[in-house]
């Protein structure tokens, strides 16, 4: 796939439409998260989790798309976060704001790494690190040597199938089965899932919208998609992408309750497992495993064409300013190389379940939310106080781990950044108004 | 905890959820180059809109100075004569007249407006003319509240006196006769001035040398064909032609509206 320049490998030739434009973004984040993570929420906070899991990634895709077209409008030019970040903030916050961004980028690639090793042992029987070797190289290939228009054409490939078999596979089970023996298989094995007043699960409805909010608003590719369309396109193609995003969750994790409603379950691996065992129609088989590995193989194509374009627009570029575009995408093929090379290390290494590492990350994610905010609505340079606060809430979460459950601490650290942030923000205003101008 | 039926509308939200979302990422690849293509045909006719405006707007100011210059040669002639009783009468009825060609911004003005202009217009050619100006005037009352251009009936009664009357030995008469055919108002300016076609369709730019654009852009019976055109597109026309008792004849048709309208 040659490309004429670094910008065109970016943000493509033309700019998109609002149906590609959601197809672009339902494919970055209909992840292996998505489906793999929901029905987990489910078993863990009972319906109102699986509930919950479709709703932050949606409300937060809504709320992304305000806060998007204020960014197109302040600054227009520019094809990643780390533009407008440049002209936003001081050297030092830009730096601290890269590296938390990369950090947050690295978590999303291992995440969908190691759902994609995972499956291939389930599928296939292959060991973890040949199935993830497998993955990185393809990874890699159609994503970081592609770009953004062969991350397009598999995205249009990806959602159909995704859709195919969010709306075909639970029909399937729902008629078969008949929804009556299913409610009264989990009334029996399973009577806390049907819990309604669950304040655990309204709990993490909260949470999750929090690292939903977290996760969209700092999330690179999605900053990306931004600059890919025109301007007054940008709120209709979040909210519909939003909306639509959130059907999917609900139908794969209405799924897990097929699996669940004839007995107990040891683990959530064996439960996909169980699930992959029921599906008895090859047809059926096929479709899932495919929009499995379309899910994961999309989302971490999308982090790692965005990390890439990240480095090398906004790291790269101010240390080689003369670089030619040339030297520009050859350095983006490196990078790729060494972008799954680290994650295929990681994933090796690291073996957390998916719901450990997001609470884990976020802590990142929940305390990046409000500075994000403000350095948007901010007029001019936003002060390094602000991302100071980021960091100091993240410490804050980070040490409550100790001594609170994680979600607590996610609470805490999203908690002591707001407390630091508006401290901040009065003084500077109780400044201005009162000293300053005396 | 959930009761059965509660527990099947959560299933039936589960399993409906996608087929919703998919139909709408479907009526989105399928319309919305459709919308686009309509949003752009809504921008172009507004723009198309806006420099009809413009245009028209461009016209009614360019026919001011086409009057100023005539009534000031007017005006010019009665000093020459030395008859400076009619003089000031004329510039008194000049200033009256320009008050409200500096107030008149409309695009329509209604019939009953565009005779008082006129009027104020003959006034003036008759301090000129005296005993020997004949004009009659007849219009139907119902016709007072339809809307006509600015300064249409003005301008073919100059150029009455302009290409005809001025050069007229005797007698000068003038009728302008406004009257209802069907749904259209028909305006006839006739005079019994010398026939002088060619200069005066030369002078209003109606000749093929004349249809450049920057050429005719300053002439009286161009203007109005434009000005016609771009109020009622093909429904308004303008003939000339010469009287078979001698004389010419101007016969506008346009069609006949009661209020004010937005031309756009």
């Amino acid at each position: 796939m040659t490309y004429l320049s670094f910008r065109e490998y970016v943000l493509g030739a033309a700019k998109i439409g609002i149906g590609l434009g959601a197809v672009s973004i339902l494919a970055r984040w209909v992840t292996g998260n998505t489906i793999f993570g929901s029905p987990e929420a489910l078993v863990k906070y009972g319906i109102f989790g699986g509930i919950g899991f479709a709703l932050m990634g949606a409300v937060a895709l809504c709320f992304f798309g305000l806060l998007g077209r204020r960014v197109r409008r302040e600054f227009s030019e520019g094809m990643t976060i780390g533009d407008y970040l440049q002209g936003k903030l001081h050297p030092f916050g830009y730096w601290l704001m890269i590296i938390l961004l990369l950090l947050t980028t690295i978590e999303a690639m291992f995440v969908q790494g190691m759902a994609g090793g995972v499956l291939l042992n389930i599928l296939f029987g292959l060991p973890i690190p040949l199935g993830l070797l497998c993955f990185f190289v393809f990874s890699v290939l159609f994503a970081g040597i592609g770009g953004i228009r062969s991350i397009h054409r598999f995205a249009i490939v990806q959602i159909v199938i995704t859709f195919a078999a969010a709306i075909l596979i639970p029909v399937y089970f729902f008629i078969g089965k008949g929804v009556e023996h299913v409610y009264n298989g989990l009334r029996l094995y399973h009577p806390y899932l049907l819990v309604a007043s669950n304040k655990e699960g309204l709990l993490f409805i909260v949470t999750g919208l929090l690292i939903g909010f977290g996760q969209v608003f700092s999330d690179q590719a999605s900053w990306q998609r931004l600059y890919m369309m025109e301007e007054k396109k940008i709120v209709p193609t979040f909210l519909l992408s939003g909306l639509i995003f959130a059907t999917v969750p609900l139908a794969f994790s209405s799924l897990i309750i097929i699996v669940i409603f004839t007995g107990g379950f040891d683990d959530i691996y064996s439960l996909m497992f169980d699930l992959v065992r029921k599906i008895d129609s090859m047809f059926l088989l096929v479709l899932f495993v495919l929009c499995s590995f379309g899910a994961i193989m999309s989302a971490f194509g999308a982090g790692l064409h965005s990390m890439i374009s990240l480095m090398v627009n906004n790291v790269y570029q101010l240390f080689r300013p003369r670089a030619t575009e040339r030297q520009k995408i050859r350095t983006g093929y490196m990078l790729a190389i060494m972008i799954g090379a680290v994650s295929f290390g990681l994933t090796s290494y690291f073996k957390p379940t998916l719901l450990d590492l997001l609470f884990f990350f976020g802590i990142i994610y929940a305390s990046l939310i409000l500075p994000l905010i403000v350095i948007v609505w901010s007029r001019g340079k936003a002060s390094n106080f602000i991302l100071i606060s980021a960091v100091v809430g993240q410490a804050a979460g980070y040490v409550s781990r100790a001594f609170v459950d994680p979600m607590k601490a996610i609470w805490i650290a999203s908690f002591a950044t707001a407390f630091f942030l508006v401290g901040y923000l009065s003084i500077t205003w109780l400044w201005r108004r009162y000293f300053r101008t005396a | 905890m959930i009761s059965f039926e509660g527990f099947t509308l959560l299933i039936l939200l589960f399993i409906l959820a996608p087929i919703i979302g998919a139909i709408a990422l479907l009526f989105l690849f399928i319309f919305e180059k459709r919308i686009d293509l309509l949003e752009n045909k809504n921008v172009k006719i507004e723009l198309e809109k806006e420099l009809q405006q413009a245009l028209y707007n461009q016209l009614n100011q360019q026919i001011q100075p086409h009057f100023l210059f005539n009534t000031l040669n007017v005006i010019l002639s009665l000093a020459r004569l030395n008859r400076t009783k009619e003089l000031v009468r004329a510039l008194e009825v000049l200033s009256q007249f320009l008050k409200f060609k500096y107030k008149s911004t409309e695009p329509l003005i209604s019939l009953a407006r565009e005779i008082q202009y006129t009027e104020q217009y003959l006034e003036i050619q008759k301090l000129r003319f005296g005993h020997r100006l004949h004009i009659t005037l007849e219009c139907a009352d119902d016709l007072l509240t339809a809307s006509i251009p600015p300064f249409v009936l003005q301008t073919l009664v100059e150029n009455a006196f302009k290409h005809g009357l001025e050069r007229k030995m005797g007698d000068a008469v003038l009728q302008i006769h406004i009257s209802r055919q069907a749904d259209d108002v028909l305006l006839v300016v006739a005079d019994n001035g010398s026939v002088d076609l060619a200069a005066f369709e030369h002078e209003n730019g109606t000749d093929s040398e004349a249809e450049q654009p920057h050429e005719k852009s300053g002439h009286g019976l161009d203007n109005i064909r434009r000005r016609l055109h771009l109020c009622f597109g093909d429904h308004a026309q303008l003939q000339l032609e010469s009287s078979s008792e001698g004389g010419t004849r101007v016969i506008v048709q346009w069609p006949c509206i009661f209020e004010h309208v937005d031309v756009r």
